[in-house]
């Protein structure tokens, strides 16, 4: 599951009080059943039928063979985000031509992604793209909820019928190719000339797995730092120049707080998304104090390092002594959506949300360098499952697409995230397309943006039960520091010796 | 639920029929017409056959996935009573969050069981008198039941919540301040309290309604004529007659509240915020967060809940044991 979406999307609720009619023992052993029905994955929610992918196995076709050759050049991808006027014209593939061809015989991809927001459209429009330029290599998209992604993958795994490309966070990747779900893509980077100097080497290195290539960024979602210009002119502040540090994020603080009648900084501190909310603030400041998640070695959680108690500290410190209030998640997000806070550190997928409430009120930008450059974010990349394997002329149009998409993934910024691929990224200044104008400000995040341990796992050294993001509510809400973290520290340190066990890494 | 015998000891034909003790084989009636030796078993068989597939089967395999180590949706080994031995072990990390959940729900059933069993009761006496709109009446408080859980926790969530909240700015507009409903106990669980109230009364209502509508008009009658008062009809007739529905609603009223899950997921998030995982986390929930989010311990959520569940069957019994020595 990726992470952006822990706290969007409400896991769904078991059946809770109330529903009563089952007596004592049909009410316990429906415990074990909802358990039982999740470990072997039932076969409930089978994927729409997707047969066989392709005609018998033949060789890759050569170069320039019948398939329309994408005419190459560096034009502008004219894949039209949804919404937009289209352009009339015929779809071209561009950002330099590819190492890859489609194939010469018929196949059909089943592609899932996770993207049930407005961005799914943005996707789904790139796939339309791909399919009208490569008549023999044809994707068929299928959108899957964020919160049951991972259980419908190992359903449709054990009814045989796994989709042949998805797209998942970064973090979900390891646990996938331990169950056979994603296969390991290095052939892909050889024969694409893929390596870490055509994206930021952090983004790069999250797709590895065990050193074996196990996705393709294809963006990076980060916390973003956004403004209401509004209420910095009221208060005194240059709307055009937003806080870059800690000096100036705390005056525009106060300034907020003394001139008008909204906060300057809400800070969250309970409520069903606070260990996430406050979990991403920390983890930013924790990079930016050059915090380390573990050792080199991988035996150690480190969260409770120097970079780790200071970065919880700060979060308490402007509670304590700058008159931040402490909220329920999501109230922030709603008071500054309503003009009753100034500034707000969110996710990147909250821009259409806010841009929506503020208009041209909205200010965006990096991250406040409290400590120093550093960012949370998560990434999505594009894999390769066991079933895309299977067959050389699937496995021919799933890199090709993959490629493509990799390629255009202009139009897949304009979306709401920060194109991962640097040529792509070069051109975001010059797009008008969607919401390309506001993540422009942000693109260079894109150098500084952090990532968890690419391990199973371990995105739950920040956001689950006994994380880092729960210490840094509890010091949030007075709590020591370094005894918070040290706990977190301890049982994460054990959830990772026995992960090291199971995994064999 | 909708087969409750109010009073047994008149028997109809049909109870009679059904209720026939199976006697040594008379040759004269040995079998009616068109029935073979595995008819009653055809009967049985739709219900068996849901309840194999949906509780029996997955029943047992809970208990085998709690002895094996199946985590990130993956088989794995067998390995005893490990989860079992974590759960009881003062020293294990698992111990101080589990015990700390099923702690909280303890606090919730204990809360919400006289809450919704009075409260059931008090609506059904006064739906139960000749009243204009009576059944309009019985429609409004029976809606919430039928919404899902997600519904339920939203719109509570919005009365509550301390930014934008229906009671809290009611409050501030009035008081001039509003407790912080869902970042603070015992705030935190009045909301749930609250919510769970309006979202469930209905059932217990409904049920209520029912076994008072079985007791002959005739004991009440004579009892006016005695010149009973109406809080004597109400203590000497209508409870004494509820005895059996009572213990029904009772039962179901703890199982249900300890089976809860939602509310607390989407008003509170389990918070107040506090180093064993949360002041109102339910211990479902906590089975729910352990066995499916992050790294999907399955065997230790399996385990934990088959001792939930082991503890649900000894509130059920001491209920039971209560309710019939009373009568005795």
């Amino acid at each position: 599951m990726d992470v952006s979406e822990f706290h969007l999307i409400a896991p769904a609720p078991g059946r809770a009080s109330g529903r009563t009619g089952r007596i004592a023992t049909v009410g316990a052993v429906g415990l074990a059943l909802s358990l039982a029905v999740g470990a072997c994955g039932g076969g409930g929610q089978t994927p729409s039928p997707s047969g066989p992918a392709s005609a018998p196995a033949s060789a890759p076709a050569s170069v320039g063979g019948s398939a329309p050759a994408s005419p190459g050049g560096s034009g502008e991808p004219s894949a039209s985000a949804a919404g937009s006027a289209d352009t009339g014209g015929s779809p071209t593939a561009s950002g330099g031509e590819g190492a890859f061809t489609a194939p010469t015989e018929n196949v059909e991809l089943t592609l899932w992604n996770p993207f049930t927001g407005p961005d799914g459209n943005f996707f789904n429009q790139i796939v339309e793209d791909f399919n009208a330029e490569t008549p023999t290599c044809q994707v068929t998209v299928q959108t899957q909820p964020g919160a049951e992604y991972i259980p419908r993958l190992e359903a449709a795994m054990s009814a045989n019928q796994l989709p042949h490309v998805i797209a998942a966070g970064y973090d979900a990747l390891p646990q996938l190719v331990e169950n056979g779900i994603v296969a390991p893509i290095d052939d892909f980077v050889e024969q694409g000339g893929y390596g870490p100097d055509m994206f930021p080497e952090a983004i790069w290195n999250a797709g590895l797995w065990k050193d074996q290539r196990v996705g393709i960024p294809i963006d990076t979602h980060p916390m973003v730092f956004y403004y209401n210009k509004a209420l910095f002119e009221e208060a005194g502040l240059d709307p055009e120049s937003p806080p870059d540090d800690q000096e100036s994020f705390e005056a525009a603080i106060t300034a907020v707080n003394e001139n008008t009648e909204a906060d300057g900084y809400q800070m969250v501190a309970s409520g069903p998304g606070a260990n996430f909310l406050a979990g991403i603030q920390w983890a930013t400041l924790f990079y930016q104090g050059g915090g380390e998640w573990t050792n080199e070695d991988l035996t150690e959680v480190t969260i409770n390092s120097e970079a780790g108690v200071q970065a919880a500290q700060y979060l308490a410190h402007l509670v304590n002594d700058l008159g931040v209030p402490k909220v329920e998640s999501d109230a922030e997000i709603n008071a500054f959506q309503q003009g009753q806070n100034a500034m707000v550190m969110s996710g990147i997928w909250e821009t259409t949300r806010y841009s929506e409430a503020l208009g041209e009120d909205l200010g965006v930008a990096p991250v406040p360098e409290i400590f120093g450059p550093g960012t949370w974010g998560g990434s999505h990349q594009l894999a390769v499952t066991t079933a895309g394997q299977a067959d050389p002329n699937t496995q021919q149009c799933a890199y090709y697409f993959i490629d493509w998409f990799s390629r255009n993934s202009l139009a897949w910024g304009a979306g709401g995230q920060i194109p991962a691929r640097n040529e792509v990224r070069e051109q975001v200044a010059e797009s008008e397309e969607g919401l390309l104008p506001i993540i422009a400000q942000i693109v260079p995040m894109a150098e500084s943006v952090q990532f968890l341990p690419t391990i199973p796992g371990g995105g739950d050294i920040l956001f689950v039960a006994n994380g880092a993001g729960e210490a840094a509510t509890l010091v949030i809400n007075g709590a020591d520091a370094k005894q918070a973290l040290d706990n977190a520290a301890q049982a994460n340190t054990q959830a990772l010796l026995q992960a090291k066990e199971r995994y064999g890494f | 639920m909708t087969s409750i015998a109010v009073e047994p000891r008149r028997k109809s034909g049909l109870d009679r029929l059904l209720n026939r003790k199976p006697k040594a084989p008379r040759k004269d009636v040995r079998r009616r017409i068109g029935e073979r030796p595995f008819t009653p078993y055809a009967f049985i068989a739709p219900h068996f056959i849901l309840f194999a597939v949906f509780i029996l089967f997955p029943f047992f395999f809970g208990i085998y996935i709690s002895l094996h180590d199946w985590f990130g949706g993956r088989a794995g080994p067998f390995v005893g009573l490990r989860w079992y031995q974590q759960l009881f072990d003062p020293e294990s990390l698992q111990f101080g969050r589990f015990w700390n959940t099923v702690w909280n729900t303890v606090i919730f059933v204990l809360l919400s069981t006289p809450l919704l069993v009075a409260a059931g009761l008090f609506l059904a006496s006064l739906l139960n008198q000749r009243l204009r709109g009576r059944n309009v009446f019985r429609g409004i408080y029976f809606v919430p039941w039928t919404l899902s859980v997600s519904v339920v926790g939203l719109i509570w969530w919005w009365m509550f919540n301390g930014n934008a909240g229906f009671v809290t700015l009611l409050l501030r507009d009035t008081l001039g301040s509003s407790p912080n409903w869902l970042a603070s106990n015992p705030w935190a669980w009045i909301s749930i309290l609250v919510a769970t109230l309006w979202w469930t009364i209905g059932f217990n209502t409904i049920i209520f309604l029912a076994g008072m509508q079985g007791i002959s008009a005739d004991l009440y009658e004579a009892a006016a004529v005695d010149g009973a008062s109406k809080w004597q009809q109400f203590r000497f007739i209508t409870l004494p007659s509820l005895r059996p529905i009572l213990l029904l609603v009772v039962t179901l009223q703890i199982i249900a509240s300890f089976q809860l899950v939602g509310q607390p997921q989407l008003m509170t998030g389990g918070g107040p915020p506090s180093t064993l995982g949360g002041e109102t986390t339910p211990v479902l929930l906590h089975v729910y967060n352990t066995g499916f989010q992050g790294r999907r311990e399955l065997s230790l959520a399996a385990a934990m809940a088959l001792v939930v569940a082991a503890i649900m069957v000894v509130v059920s019994i001491v209920n039971f044991r209560l309710f019939s020595s009373e009568r005795s």
